[in-house]
């Protein structure tokens, strides 16, 4: 399993992956060493909204690209998902290889599931470290809030991750990748037809008073913190359970395919 | 001198290097473990890495290569044959365990420092699933110390000196590297008779108990994982008796070091098991 694990890496360009997110992490975190939140006063990047909160523009600059890590990371593994049948698949030769192995349906489709789960392991560790770093510096106030509100995150996140992958690898794995993106976009459309079924017919006037909805949002968060942590601790259980049912559902699928 | 050892020497350098280089900064900074925010605190705690990173350089100056799994390998592999799902599963729930039947020798023994609860009932039950999720899924700390501790010092040291006297010594060493942080009142807080010296003599203790257990399943299941997790969980404060715990009392060290006694008792019945396992010898371990 550990060589088709290493023919995944490679499928992935993961080496190349690899030091480009550990170089930009890295970068990021030295840049927020150099200059951390307390600097922003001497240069002139702190100011006062009209609701009288004392933003840093400092400790903002470095929140924005941790908000692009997270969405990026997300991103990664919904591409990985992709690119690792995609490769088994264009490539006639690898085909042909993976074919004559002798490996069973069972540690082929495990070997992908293993590979996204230290996959995520592994990202959202360095996105872990990365919030670290960067809420060290950053200034006690708002920002820091923020900060502290994506630490909180990064387990639904992982949970986000685990699901994508769960609902993502057996499509690939069992119909291919162009089929699968079809189904992909079908179950995308699905949602995206509740959605608008229910913004025309339900109670949207929350939406009219924008501001006044993140200013409620974030009340509401601080008011329910502890069952919002709660449940964000829990989700990666429910995730992790869904995701074994389709790592059986996948393989039992797989089997009678090559049947 | 003998090569194990150099290469002993090597990483231990480099480990004790670049840990305390971060543990110093943090104490000449003027910071004290007490005194400072939860974000620094999270920040010096990034020094755990440091072990997994002397490991990686230390294989590569050594030329001992980058095995992942097998006989002087890294022990990243999984393997969950044979019934050692077991030792995985034990791994994340025996730090709630000892560390509740820990907090509960301490209520017996010091109940001044307990009283009732704000958090509700749910809450209390809740806890101990959430600090193991928090801990496995958030393990890269401890799996820093793991990958270097249990993946590379341990495995030398039994090569050099056999089980025994491997597992006191590792766990002097690792209560060692935690004492810059002790200094500053990491585990003890720094008002104690004796300080800091009963504080690191204790950290030894304490770490030589834990490093035992996470010894036996890191042997039982021939990967550094399961004691990552554990190591995690352990780090988690996974006890549930923790939120009946006052705030405003002060337990004496001494009186604080009775809750080590369930993890001490495992760790015996863990080492007995280990002196006793016949496959575990100075030649065959790693």
């Amino acid at each position: 399993m550990g060589g088709l694990m290493y023919k995944d890496f490679v499928a992935i360009k993961g080496k190349r992956i690899c030091i480009i997110l550990l170089s930009f992490i890295a970068l990021l975190c030295i840049l927020r060493v150099i200059f951390p939140g307390s600097m922003a006063e001497g240069l002139e990047m702190v100011f006062v909204n009209d609701q009288g909160i004392r933003i840093n523009t400092l400790d903002l600059m470095f929140v924005m690209p941790y908000i692009c890590i997270i969405f990026s990371i997300v991103c990664f593994i919904d591409m990985w998902c992709a690119r690792l049948s995609e490769a088994d698949e264009s490539c006639s030769r690898i085909k042909n290889y993976v074919c004559s192995l002798p490996v069973s349906a069972n540690s082929y489709v495990a070997s992908k599931y293993v590979f996204i789960t230290i996959a995520t392991y592994v990202l959202i560790s360095l996105l872990s470290v990365t919030g670290i770093v960067l809420t060290a510096f950053a200034e006690e106030g708002y920002v820091l809030d923020i900060l502290r509100m994506f630490e909180v995150m990064v387990l639904p996140v992982t949970s986000l991750l685990i699901l994508v992958a769960s609902i993502e690898l057996p499509l690939y794995i069992l119909i291919g990748r162009e089929k699968g993106n079809l189904v992909k976009v079908a179950i995308a459309l699905l949602f995206v037809f509740v959605l608008i079924g229910f913004m025309l017919f339900a109670d949207m006037n929350w939406l009219s008073e924008k501001e006044q909805f993140l200013v409620k949002f974030l009340n509401w968060y601080t008011k329910y913190q502890m069952e919002v942590t709660i449940a964000s601790y829990l989700t990666p259980v429910i995730d992790l359970i869904i995701f074994y049912l389709s790592y059986r559902i996948t393989v039992f699928f797989k089997a009678r395919q090559e049947a | 001198m003998n090569l194990t050892k150099k290469r002993l020497f090597i990483y231990l350098g480099l480990s004790f290097g670049m840990a305390w280089l971060i543990f110093f900064i943090f104490i000449f900074t003027g910071h004290t473990w007490t005194g400072s925010t939860l974000e620094i605190i999270s920040l010096v705690s990034l020094g755990m890495l440091a072990p997994a990173i002397a490991h990686v350089i230390t294989r590569k100056i050594t030329n001992e290569g980058y095995r992942l799994t097998g006989e002087k390998s890294m022990m990243l592999g999984i393997d969950l044959k044979e019934k050692k799902w077991v030792f995985f599963l034990l791994a994340m729930f025996l730090p709630v365990v000892y560390s509740s039947l820990g907090d509960g020798i301490l209520w017996l023994v010091f109940p001044e420092a307990f009283g009732e609860t704000e958090f509700s009932l749910f809450v209390v039950i809740i806890y101990p699933l959430i600090v193991v999720v928090q801990g496995v899924v958030l393990s890269f700390a401890a799996f820093g110390e793991e990958f270097g501790w249990r993946g590379y010092m341990m495995p030398k040291l039994i090569e050099l000196m056999g089980m025994p006297k491997a597992i006191i010594i590792g766990g002097i060493i690792w209560g060692l590297w935690h004492a810059p942080l002790t200094c500053v009142g990491h585990n003890f807080g720094m008002d104690y008779p004796g300080f800091p010296y009963v504080g690191i003599i204790v950290m030894c203790l304490f770490c030589t108990a834990l490093g035992t257990v996470l010894m036996y399943v890191t042997i039982k299941t021939n990967s550094i994982w399961p004691a990552a997790f554990m190591h995690a969980v352990n780090n988690s404060m996974p006890s549930v008796l923790l939120f009946f715990m006052k705030q405003d009392v002060e337990i004496p060290l001494w009186i604080h070091s009775f809750s080590n006694i369930p993890l001490i008792i495992i760790a015996i019945l863990c080492f007995w098991l280990m002196i006793k396992g016949k496959s575990i010898t100075k030649d065959n371990t790693h």
